[in-house]
């Protein structure tokens, strides 16, 4: 059953995670073609492209040393949370489908579980990916133009633990019921808070990741707590 | 009696509004339940409290002896629930539809649901969103009936059909219906449907369930009484079994349950230049039953419409 359930949501989401894991990778690809001499920015006629590399600020990018790879990733990521989050759970309630899905055998608990641990884990997979990807290049002898040392993506990690808690405000934004959508989207804006908070405080594992933590466990509950008692009309 | 389904003193508020307010109902085993009542009366709000999707305001019910706010697993396996508009995720093909929903059952009649699908012509490969919604209430059907349930929810489930399609899926229920051991409750605002299907009806009329009864005692028990007057005609006194009591031009339309020497009596007592007793088929009877007090139409006040209203009404 849960099967079914897991294959269900991974075609109905699928698509967007591979969408936006080729955004990834072509953030990657440019970081990658540029960081060196000779690179990408050698092939005649790619100015423009250069230019906009270089507005993003990805152009001549040292990864995990200086540059503007960790922007791109947080804004390709906070896009892909926002996209899973409200598809998974505003995407039943447009389609109608609550009502089908909800009176399967399963307890609204595991249904939402199901739901969330999917989300959850192709979030993280997709941007662990291009982090691997990224180091894995950056690891390789002759490729980085500076000493590497995987101790370097520890910034880019602490970020990308933090993600799932867009994702998980974004699913109780599109599940909770408000008189307007400017209500609705309370959760997210809650979230912003101690996302900032997060990103910002020295003490990462004393106090960034305990606060991501108890944020996430937070809004699981709120997701479990509202499915139980919201009205599917 | 054995009760599948029961409500007690049921009743949802959304704000200030009551939509369904004090329901007893009790279902036995075995029957077909025509749930009726016109739009917005409470009948798919009853249903989704029924089956714990909407959560009550007071009040109570259960289905198979288990509570509905928390209906088990093993009973949600027992109950099948064909929901408004016949929601089934569009991307999918009719046999993803299919392997999702079979994944959920132990029991799953296989025949019966290539049966079904065979007989409406619905092959495997295509795609929900591409059905019309005839096609689409036929294939929610066969998935309802395919993990052969005891109990049968349907809400409104031949609504947005056309009429060739509507016979053919209520032919199939009907067959389905006689599968022995299985209760339904089937909600509609089509009478004519409910006629064919259904031996016991309730029909809810402002979220209050106005009648709980076999179908052929409802349509032999509500009668229109229509007492011809040379004038305006007087008030109707307040007795058991009224209805309603409207006046129309010099007659005086009552609607009468379980007519009586006692209604002939305060009838006659009117003095009435006739008194006109109408049998009412099912849907008349209904109509009469439910619907509130006529409101009079200028067009109809005697008045010639000027070319104007004509001209707005053609526009409108």
């Amino acid at each position: 059953m849960i099967r079914a359930l897991a294959i269900k949501e991974l075609r109905e989401i699928g698509w967007i995670v591979a969408i936006a894991l080729a955004v990834y990778m072509v953030a990657v690809a440019a970081v990658a073609s540029t960081a060196v001499e000779g690179g990408l920015q050698s092939v005649p006629g790619l100015d423009w492209v250069m230019y906009k590399l270089f507005q993003l600020g990805l152009y001549r990018c040292l990864p995990f040393v200086h540059g503007d790879f960790e922007g791109a990733f947080v804004i390709i990521s906070v896009v892909l949370a926002l996209v899973l989050g409200f598809r998974q759970s505003a995407g039943e309630a447009q389609g109608d489908t609550f009502g089908f899905l909800l009176h399967r055998p399963l307890s609204r608990r595991t249904i939402l579980l199901t739901k969330l641990t999917l989300g959850v884990g192709l979030l993280w997979a997709a941007s662990a990916t291009a982090i691997l990807v990224l180091a894995w290049w950056a690891a390789t002898p002759g490729s980085h133009p500076s000493p590497f040392e995987w101790s370097m993506t520890y910034p880019i990690w602490k970020m990308w633990s933090t993600i799932p808690v867009v994702y998980l405000g974004a699913f109780l934004s599109g599940l909770r019921q408000a008189s307007w959508r400017g209500t609705r989207l309370v959760p997210l804006a809650a979230i912003a808070l101690p996302a900032l908070i997060a990103s910002m405080m020295p003490m990462w594992w004393f106090f960034s990741l305990p606060l991501s933590a108890l944020t996430a466990v937070l809004l699981a509950v709120s997701i479990l707590w509202i499915g139980e008692t919201r009205d599917f009309s | 009696m054995d009760h599948v389904i029961k409500t007690r003193k049921l009743t949802k508020y959304y704000g200030a509004k009551c939509v369904v307010n004090m329901l007893d109902l009790q279902i036995p085993r075995g029957c077909v339940y025509g749930f009726l009542g016109r739009n917005g009366t409470g009948k798919s709000t009853t249903i989704k409290m029924l089956l714990g999707l909407v959560h009550p305001t007071r009040g109570s019910s259960s289905l198979l002896g288990e509570d509905s706010s928390s209906l088990s697993a093993d009973a949600r396996r027992r109950i099948a629930y064909l929901a408004e508009g016949h929601p089934i995720y569009r991307w999918m093909t009719i046999g993803d539809a299919v392997k999702f929903t079979r994944a959920f059952y132990g029991q799953w009649n296989q025949p019966l649901l290539d049966q079904i699908l065979d007989h409406f012509e619905l092959p495997a490969k295509q795609k929900i969103r591409r059905l019309s919604n005839g096609q689409r209430a036929q294939v929610a059907l066969a998935l309802a009936v395919a993990p052969d349930p005891e109990l049968l929810i349907l809400d409104d489930p031949t609504i947005g059909l056309d009429t060739v399609v509507r016979r053919d899926f209520l032919e199939s229920l009907i067959q389905i219906i006689q599968r022995k051991g299985r209760t339904i409750l089937f909600s509609s605002h089509i009478l004519s449907d409910v006629e064919r299907v259904a031996d016991r009806i309730g029909v809810l009329s402002g979220g209050v369930l106005r009648v709980d009864c076999p179908t052929d005692h409802f349509k032999r028990s509500v009668r229109k009484i229509v007492l011809g007057f040379d004038g305006e005609p007087p008030e109707f006194p307040a007795c058991q079994g009224l209805v309603s009591s409207r006046a129309v031009g010099n007659d005086l339309e009552l609607v009468v349950v379980d007519y009586s020497e006692a209604h002939q009596r305060a009838a006659e007592a009117l003095d009435p230049r006739s008194i006109e007793v109408v049998d009412l088929n099912l849907e008349e009877a209904f109509i009469e039953y439910t619907r509130g007090p006529r409101r009079r139409l200028p067009l109809f006040a005697g008045e010639e419409p000027d070319d104007q209203s004509i001209g707005n009404q053609g526009a409108a």
